[in-house]
């Protein structure tokens, strides 16, 4: 028996995270009853016409450049003529022969492999709606339709399901890394069409592929991927003839099946949509464009660690989140203290929602001494509650550090008068009680004397006593 | 005089001087029609209460000083044109009971302005067809002859105008569908730029060719109700930006210095020589006038009408794909398979000329043919934009025929698609180039006892609109 | 030119129309009749010549990713089509 190996390639659909749709203002968000997150425009009424989306542009050009592609600069918008229930107009507003990107690569890594994925193009598109089974019949639901998608083509590069699957997590961390979707399988913000034939190994021909649709998670997508070749391994073997068709995966029989669709249902008819006029990428656009693209995450993680000395723990905690890695990214540049600027935003549930400065601010507030370590959250609660400048909420609140060592001398003297028990313990030995010592003195200043200078100042004292 | 013979500008005067208010115009109008449009069946709708209701707002504007220029006058709707709750029925049985739940950008504009609309005017279905016979719902008459067709597809609009049924009326322009019927029944229609009226809330046809347009009694009528519907709306991206849409700016000013081409590609085998000889008529008016007239040449012509077919099926077919029975309008019965539903609300519900014309736009989109046909008409598009580009170089305007014949008798050409096809080789051409271009009634041909009008079409490059009326008002008041 | 049978099934099929027998001739007559007519084009040297696909001269016309139109209830919206429980009804659907 010849030894066979697949050849895989993969369609994948992302949804970008815009507020609103790519044609209309509807908001773009899951959620909501049936049918209440449309409009005339995406419910494809009669008269009703398409206006793109700025930002879904920005966003699929983005994605492209984060995965290697060119990016247009002469692109438009087809017409793709199918009918089904879940798609209003009839068509689908997608890309044809000008998509926005091409000619990109995704670098993966199986077992030590290295390996170079080509992506043939990125287009963007819309979403359809949803059908919802029902005992009566079924029912469509068009909150969906219009949801802005980018639909990512790779070349048939793909050999081994392991292969497919190192290539769908490398993917979803480059999108989620640049910040245009939350590549989410099990909500279906990611989605995965796998392009599969099989071929005697040596031989470079491609042969007859078939399509499985509809797989939602990874798990599926690399047992799909087993079961569809060991099917037409044995249908080769068996010397029946392949059929180009799209076929689904049933992971309960851990077998495909094929979909059967009638003869001549795929003659899409593109055309150029003449409701949407071109869209012209200059050379500016692309500048602009490419400034907005971050390091590759893992280049990230070695600056962290080499150049703002940040423990590996700490590094990755941050690089895992591309939002809070993009947010300390911002604001490293401008402070002392980049390990105290981690740790700060590590230590609060919400960081990503405080701006860059206000970070940026706070480290250097405390770096130079001028507020102590509890006083951020503090501040933050401020903040998030009525907003303005930090340097007014710190006077407001009252929480500048005691820098006057007239002042914490006096302080330190009548504690130690006041506490002799606790004296007599820390010559004894009992280095411990000088906590108690301490505790008074913050509690003597409200909290506004720097720890550090006050316990030195204690220690110097009860030398001399 | 009766109000409802009546222009814009005489009616305007009127209301603003007090002698007549909008609720009495609308109550006049809607009396006309009761007495005439039983014969000439114009109107698929009448919107009474509508009517009344936006009288009542054109009385406050005038009283508060709002009032504009089409403030208080009564207007009618081709039905292809979304009003929000009054049926939109694109004169198809798909959409005999469709109620709108948004007004079209026109719509809107017009409302704004404090215009009175009377109802929706018949038309071929979907504006597909030249004689308004392909309507599903009703016939209409030629208000200047009852047994000959009002041209089409804005028929019912035309003919409203025509009998003082309405003192203006909107219309649709995909290839010649303004022009044809203003010229059938001796009216005044307007074709303007592609993107100056907004699209948004027009049922589409062919998307790249639709533009919406007016039909009134006089030219400066005609330039009033362009000023007031077109603008820049953010829904439809062809819409253009704002620009200067004074269109009455130059009327009356005399046209010395006007050069105005006569390309002979229009006067031709098929064109009825009377037609050929109103056309010719004219254009010695419009040089007596001070226009400078040469003859000129534009052989782009003779494939204009094959490319438009081409294009405009193949957009229509995907445009009413949409029309499924499943979300709006009509749904056929007892049927339980989807793709039977499909079929047989879609056979059932559409008229034979739309089931033909989304037929061959299938074809010309599909597999094997898209190169041979619709790539192919595309070219012949940007050569046709090209010739005219030419010419506008060495003239300001171009003056034709509007159709090459004056109105048929009804059922004369409606069994034979393709003569009914050819009757549109004189109009196409401006669609094709995204052109403005007037339809002005320039005489009469006499037929079997019935004086039949005639219009002569004035051609502009993009944006020439003001020139456009300038020559034309030149041409009416020297008649 | 012809339009023969499967060709215009295969038509019927895209179109999501039947052709009622009474009509089969007629129509695959004139439906030939205008493609032959279109074929002057065919005559029509295009080399190297840009098809126009969009008439207006425009381009990069982009909206900002916000609301700015009032949202319309679902009632209305439906208020035209058979709807159980806020979804449109259809046959079933198998898929
Ligand atoms: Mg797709
Ligand atoms: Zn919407």
């Amino acid at each position: 028996m010849a030894k066979y190996e697949s050849v895989i390639g993969l369609e994948v659909h992302i949804e970008l995270r815009t507020k609103t749709k790519i044609f209309c203002d509807c908001p773009a968000d899951h959620g909501g009853d049936p049918n209440t997150r449309c409009c005339p425009v995406c419910m494809g009424m009669p008269g009703t016409l398409p206006v793109l989306n700025k930002q879904v542009v920005d966003f699929a050009a983005r994605a492209g450049m984060m995965l290697n592609c060119e990016i247009a600069h002469f692109s438009k918008m087809d017409r793709k003529n199918y009918f089904y229930p879940d798609l209003p107009k009839a068509y689908q507003i997608s890309q044809l022969d000008h998509p926005l990107c091409e000619h990109g690569y995704i670098d993966i890594n199986v077992n030590g492999e290295e390996k170079r994925i080509g992506i043939t193009r990125i287009h963007i598109e819309e979403d359809a709606g949803k059908l919802v089974h029902t005992d009566y019949g079924s029912g469509a639901d068009c909150n969906r339709c219009g949801v802005p998608l980018i639909e990512i083509v790779s070349e048939p590069d793909i050999r081994t399901a392991a292969q497919a699957r190192a290539y769908l997590e490398r993917l979803r961390e480059l999108i989620r890394w640049v910040g245009v979707s939350d590549c989410q399988m099990e909500t279906g913000s990611m989605r995965c069409d796998v392009n599969l034939s099989i071929r005697p190994v040596g031989d470079t021909n491609l042969y007859t592929r078939t399509e499985i649709k509809n797989l939602n998670s990874l798990k599926h997508i690399v047992a799909a991927i087993d079961a569809e070749k060991a099917r037409q391994i044995d249908e080769t073997e068996a010397g029946r003839e392949l059929v180009q068709e799209t076929r689904r995966y049933d992971p309960e029989k851990d077998k495909t099946y094929s979909m059967r669709v009638k003869e001549n249902a795929n003659d899409y008819r593109y055309f150029p949509d003449p409701d949407l006029v071109p869209i012209i990428l200059t050379d500016e656009d692309h500048a602009r464009l490419r400034a907005m693209i971050p390091d590759l995450p893992e280049e990230r993680l070695a600056k962290y660690v080499n150049e703002y000395k940040l423990p590996e723990a700490t590094a990755k905690t941050l690089c895992d989140e591309p939002k809070l890695a993009n947010l300390y990214q911002a604001a490293v540049a401008d402070v002392k203290q980049p390990k105290l600027l981690a740790n700060l935003m590590l230590a609060d549930a919400d960081a990503v929602n405080i701006p860059a400065a206000v970070w940026a601010e706070l480290t250097n507030l405390c770096a130079d001494g001028k507020i102590n370590r509890s006083a951020p959250a503090k501040l933050l609660e401020a903040y998030r509650e009525k907003g303005g400048e930090i340097a007014a909420l710190v006077k407001e609140l009252g929480l500048e550090q005691v820098q006057d060592t007239g002042l914490l001398n006096a302080v330190a003297d009548e504690v130690i008068a006041a506490n002799p028990k606790a004296v007599a313990d820390y010559k004894a030995g009992k280095e411990a009680a000088i906590k108690a010592l301490m505790g008074q003195i913050m509690k003597r200043t409200k909290g506004a004397a720097n720890p550090q200078e006050a316990t030195e100042l204690l220690k110097e004292k009860l030398a001399k006593l | 005089m009766k109000y409802s013979e009546m222009d814009i500008a005489a009616l305007s005067a009127l209301l603003q001087k007090r002698e007549v208010s909008a609720k009495e115009l609308a109550a006049d109008a809607l009396a006309a029609i009761k007495e005439t449009d039983g014969t000439i069946g114009a109107y698929l709708t009448v919107a009474e209460e509508e009517a009344c209701r936006q009288a009542e707002i054109a009385d406050k504007m005038l009283a508060d000083g709002t009032a504009g220029a089409l403030t208080g006058i009564p207007f009618a709707m081709k039905d292809n044109i979304c009003t929000k709750s009054v049926r939109t029925t694109c004169a198809s049985k798909m959409l005999e009971n469709w109620l709108p739940v948004y007004d079209a950008c026109v719509t809107e504009q017009l409302k704004k302005a404090g215009a009175v609309m009377l109802g929706k005017t018949n038309m071929d279905e979907y504006a597909m067809g030249s004689s308004s016979e392909n309507s599903a719902l009703q016939l209409t008459r030629n208000p200047a002859a009852p047994d000959y067709v009002p041209g089409g597809s804005s028929g019912g609009s035309a003919a409203a105008v025509a009998a003082n049924e309405c003192a203006f009326a909107i219309g649709s322009d995909t290839g010649g569908s303004i022009r044809q019927p203003a010229s059938f029944c001796g009216v005044v229609g307007m074709k303007p730029t592609y993107g100056t009226v907004s699209r948004y809330g027009l049922v589409a046809y062919a998307s790249s060719f639709d533009q919406i347009g007016p039909l009134t009694k006089t030219v400066a009528d005609n330039a009033k109700v362009l000023e007031a519907i077109s603008c820049h709306d953010r829904r439809d991206s062809t819409s253009l930006p704002e620009y200067d849409t004074n269109y009455s700016a130059l009327i009356g000013k005399d046209l010395s210095g006007m050069r105005i081409g006569l390309p002979q590609e229009y006067f031709g085998e098929g064109i009825h020589p009377e037609v050929a000889a109103l056309v010719q008529n004219a254009a010695k008016k419009l040089e007596q006038a001070g226009a400078k007239i040469e003859e000129c040449s534009l052989p782009a012509v003779s494939y204009a009408l094959p490319a438009y077919y081409v294009l405009c099926c193949a957009e229509a077919s995907s445009n009413l794909a949409r029309f499924d029975g499943i979300r709006y309008g009509f749904r056929a019965e007892s049927v339980d398979d989807l793709d039977r539903l499909y079929r047989k609300t879609r056979t059932e519900g559409f008229g034979k000329e739309v089931r033909r014309r989304i037929l061959l736009g299938n074809y010309v989109l599909s597999a094997g043919y898209y190169d041979a046909y619709y790539k192919k008409a595309q070219q012949a598009r940007t050569l046709l934009i090209r010739a005219f580009r030419d010419l506008f170089a060495q003239y300001d305007l171009l003056l034709a025929p509007v159709a090459p014949t004056p109105a048929y008798k009804i059922g004369e050409k409606s069994n034979d698609p393709m003569e009914m096809a050819l009757g549109d080789i004189c109009t196409v051409p401006v669609n094709l180039g995204g052109l403005p271009a007037i339809s002005v009634p320039c005489g009469t041909v006499a037929q079997d006892g019935a004086n039949l009008p005639v219009g002569f079409q004035l051609i502009g490059p993009a944006f020439s609109e003001a020139k456009i009326y300038q020559a034309a008002a030149a041409y009416e008041s020297g008649v | 030119m012809q339009l023969d049978a499967k060709t215009l099934d295969t038509l019927a099929w895209l179109s999501r129309l039947d052709i009622p027998e009474d009509e089969t001739e007629a129509l695959s007559g004139s439906i030939a009749e205008m493609l032959t007519f279109f074929q002057q084009l065919s005559a029509l040297d295009t080399e190297g010549v840009e098809p126009t696909a969009h008439i207006a001269p425009l381009e990069n016309v982009l909206r900002e990713d916000e609301p700015f139109s009032p949202r319309l209830d679902r009632d209305l919206l439906l208020s035209g089509t058979q709807s159980e429980d806020g979804l449109i009804t259809l046959p079933k659907v198998i898929g």
